[in-house]
């Protein structure tokens, strides 16, 4: 990985946030664990960051302070987003995804009344899987229906969502991000969606949205 | 909405529990709990072991407890010894007795008294430290952080057995208002730094003022 990186002193002099700020972010966590890097240097131990990322999210904190509490922020940063909650006609007002993304998600798993983080993440998924153009109505379906069985086994949100082609027959895959895979010469990869990634997307969403 | 009645777990003597959802659950003896405990009060008078996660709000530990499993607290009180093989995350914490955590040890305030081992990181809005023998953690963060060592001593006995010297060991502390004494450090990084008397630091990066006692070593200090 060529991130770029940032040592904390430097994060702290750049943002002019304190020690105490920091850790108190981390505990809440409003920061993930593992951007926290541990290197060794000639002055001993020091932590580092992915620099775009933590700059990009110290600064929405620092934004989002102002009029939200620290739990509320770290409702809506963490990934055990659970207490989230929306009404679906709050849902639909705030157009986070698209209709036809409700309706396949309503037609396989019944009707929403109240929406939580989780169904925002599959429907968000499936509005962006629909959006490639790549895959139709049905398909779709078999989308959330792969999400909504298996999604919640997996511990971490290190996974991507796959959906390959063959023959004009597609096949859903929820994949752990640790190893690559391959796939023949006649199979398409029709979608790959890192799910971090769209919870993040999911995240800056919800927070602009005021939740 | 109806809000149904928890029942509580009591243990008397000596008892074995699955876990489970109560509103008390008190161990006064010796009891094992197996599974994961949600409860608003644990309370151990006696000697617990729990293998699996603790979701509480108040819990308070009069003897000796050992849990394996993640614990969550509002307030904890530990008046005794206990160990936690996992981490340990809450509000306030206060430690009068001994305490070993293998995991890390995150909460808004700690009131550390007695003896511990944290083998992570200790990250507290405040931590008090007083010392009563030795104690060591690896990494300590947080916003206001002292260290002192506790008033009373047993015939100076802690001169001359070095296991019983009051000092803390610490790879690394972080925070903005630092009061250090005794203390035994690889790095100190702080904004209001002051290292007062026993302490021997490598090293001391500081952002605002630093006060080195004269009975402190500093191998070497850097304004950042």
């Amino acid at each position: 990985m060529d991130e770029t990186l940032i040592s904390k002193k430097e994060l702290l002099e750049e943002t002019n946030i304190t020690y105490g700020q920091l850790y108190r972010w981390k505990r809440k966590k409003l920061i993930p664990e593992d951007w926290f890097i541990r290197k060794s240097t000639f002055t001993g131990q020091e932590t580092f960051f992915p620099k775009e990322k933590i700059l990009e999210r110290v600064n929405r904190i620092k934004e989002l302070k102002e009029d939200l509490s620290l739990d509320e922020l770290a409702n809506a940063f963490s990934p055990n987003t659970k207490d989230i909650k929306l009404s679906k006609e709050d849902f639909e007002k705030h157009n986070i995804v698209s209709k036809n993304a409700i309706q396949i998600y309503e037609e396989q798993q019944g009707t929403l009344k109240t929406i939580t983080f989780q169904t925002t993440l599959y429907l968000y998924i499936l509005d962006k899987a629909l959006e490639t153009g790549e895959i139709g109505w049905e398909e779709g379906k078999q989308l959330i229906q792969t999400l909504s069985d298996y999604y919640p086994k997996l511990e971490k949100n290190h996974a991507s969502i796959v959906v390959l082609r063959k023959l004009g027959v597609a096949t859903v895959l929820l994949v752990t991000n640790a190893s690559p895979f391959f796939v023949d010469s006649k199979t398409k990869v029709a979608v790959h969606l890192k799910i971090e990634d769209v919870i993040n997307e999911v995240f800056n969403v919800f927070v602009r949205s005021g939740y | 909405m109806t809000v149904e009645q928890k029942g509580d777990l009591i243990i008397s003597g000596h008892g074995k529990s699955g876990g489970g959802s109560f509103e008390r659950v008190i161990v006064n003896g010796h009891g094992v709990v197996h599974g994961e405990i949600n409860a608003k009060v644990v309370e151990v008078n006696g000697h617990s072991k729990m293998l699996d996660g603790v979701y509480v709000e108040e819990m308070t530990i009069n003897g000796h407890s050992r849990n394996e499993g993640l614990v969550t607290f509002k307030s904890m009180e530990i008046n005794g010894k206990s160990t936690f093989l996992n981490s340990i995350e809450g509000k306030d914490l206060e430690l009068n007795g001994m305490m070993k955590i293998e995991g890390d040890c995150e909460v808004e305030n700690a009131e550390l008294n007695g003896v511990f081992t944290i083998d992570g990181l200790l990250n507290a809005d405040t931590i008090a430290i007083s010392l009563s023998g030795r104690s060591s953690v690896k990494e300590i963060g947080g916003e206001t952080i002292s260290v002192k060592r506790d008033k009373q001593s047993f015939m100076q006995l802690d001169k001359l057995f070095s296991i019983l010297n009051k000092e803390l060991m610490a790879d690394m502390i972080e925070g903005d208002v630092l009061e250090l004494e005794h203390t035994k450090a690889k790095t100190v990084r702080g904004k209001h730094v002051h290292i007062g008397p026993g302490c021997q630091i490598d090293l001391v990066e500081y952002r605002e003022d630093i006060r080195i006692s004269e009975e402190a070593d500093v191998k070497k200090s850097v304004k950042i």
